[in-house]
């Protein structure tokens, strides 16, 4: 694995947390929100993530790009929070709450990448806005993700298969042009 | 095959591209959450009341798997797998 380093001119997260915070937050909250699709508690869980970045900022080491640390950061919290609000579903209290990410579906008309990454697990979702959309290496995909980069490989081939056919299906036909349309 | 691919992740950017937070960053919030002065002593009656609950799980499985071999022990036992 290609070992990736900090560039000289990157912010450093220990004297200019409050630039770096500034300039990587819309990427931060981008990824977050392609994990839990859902734009107010991506918002949340986005400030979480610096809060958590900013206590941990003495311990970050310039062996990879401040912005990869952050992702790193923001992707375990964004999955620790799926999986706390998978944990709250199942509290008797709580069962007038949606069951899944199908209420996401139905809530409104989605453009139809989102419905088609509705369709992907979380870790599928995290693979493809890291490599697709922040166009990390899949090596630093896979150092974000902590898992082998066959692994990244494999989750993304998964990932772009199941949303071609999604957004090839006869009732996403409406969405697709829409969302061409929209995007240009 | 690869046009197709380059379609969806144009697609996929347009998309993510156009999602905005609706507040901008607030470095003082950021701030005063990570230090929230509670979090500290909740993570840690957290912890240690998780850990007297899997410390009392063990020593009940311990029962029900050696439960005749300590006195009472089958008695325990009984109580314990009718729990279930």
């Amino acid at each position: 694995m290609a070992e990736s380093t900090a560039s000289p001119n990157e912010l450093d997260p220990v004297s200019q947390f409050p630039l770096l915070y500034q300039r990587e937050y819309s990427a931060v909250y981008r990824t977050v929100r392609a994990i839990v699709l859902d734009a107010s508690e991506a918002e949340d869980v986005t400030q979480d993530s610096f809060a958590k970045a900013y206590r941990a900022r003495a311990r970050y080491r310039p062996t990879a790009p401040v912005g990869a640390w952050l992702h790193r950061i923001a992707v375990n919290t964004a999955l620790s929070h799926l999986r706390r609000r998978r944990l709250a579903r199942l509290l008797p209290a709580r069962l007038f709450q949606p069951a899944d990410d199908r209420d996401y579906l139905r809530s409104e008309a989605r453009d139809a990448c989102e419905v088609a990454l509705a369709e992907l697990s979380p870790q599928l979702r995290a693979a493809v806005v890291l490599q697709y959309f922040h166009d990390y290496s899949r090596e630093e995909t896979a150092r974000i993700l902590g898992i082998p980069s066959g692994t990244v490989a494999s989750r993304t081939a998964k990932a772009m298969a199941l949303m071609r056919v999604k957004m090839t299906s006869p009732e996403q036909i409406p969405l697709v042009v829409s969302s061409l349309s929209r995007h240009g | 095959m690869a046009d197709e691919h380059d379609e969806l992740r144009q697609a996929l950017s347009g998309a993510i591209g156009a999602w905005h937070p609706a507040h901008g960053p607030d470095f003082r919030h950021l701030v005063h959450r990570a230090h929230a002065p509670w979090r500290q002593p909740i993570a840690k009656a957290s912890g240690v009341s998780t850990a007297i609950l899997a410390l009392l799980f063990a020593l009940a499985m311990l029962v029900v798997m050696f439960g005749p071999a300590v006195p009472d022990g089958a008695e325990l036992r009984s109580h314990l797998v009718s729990g279930l």
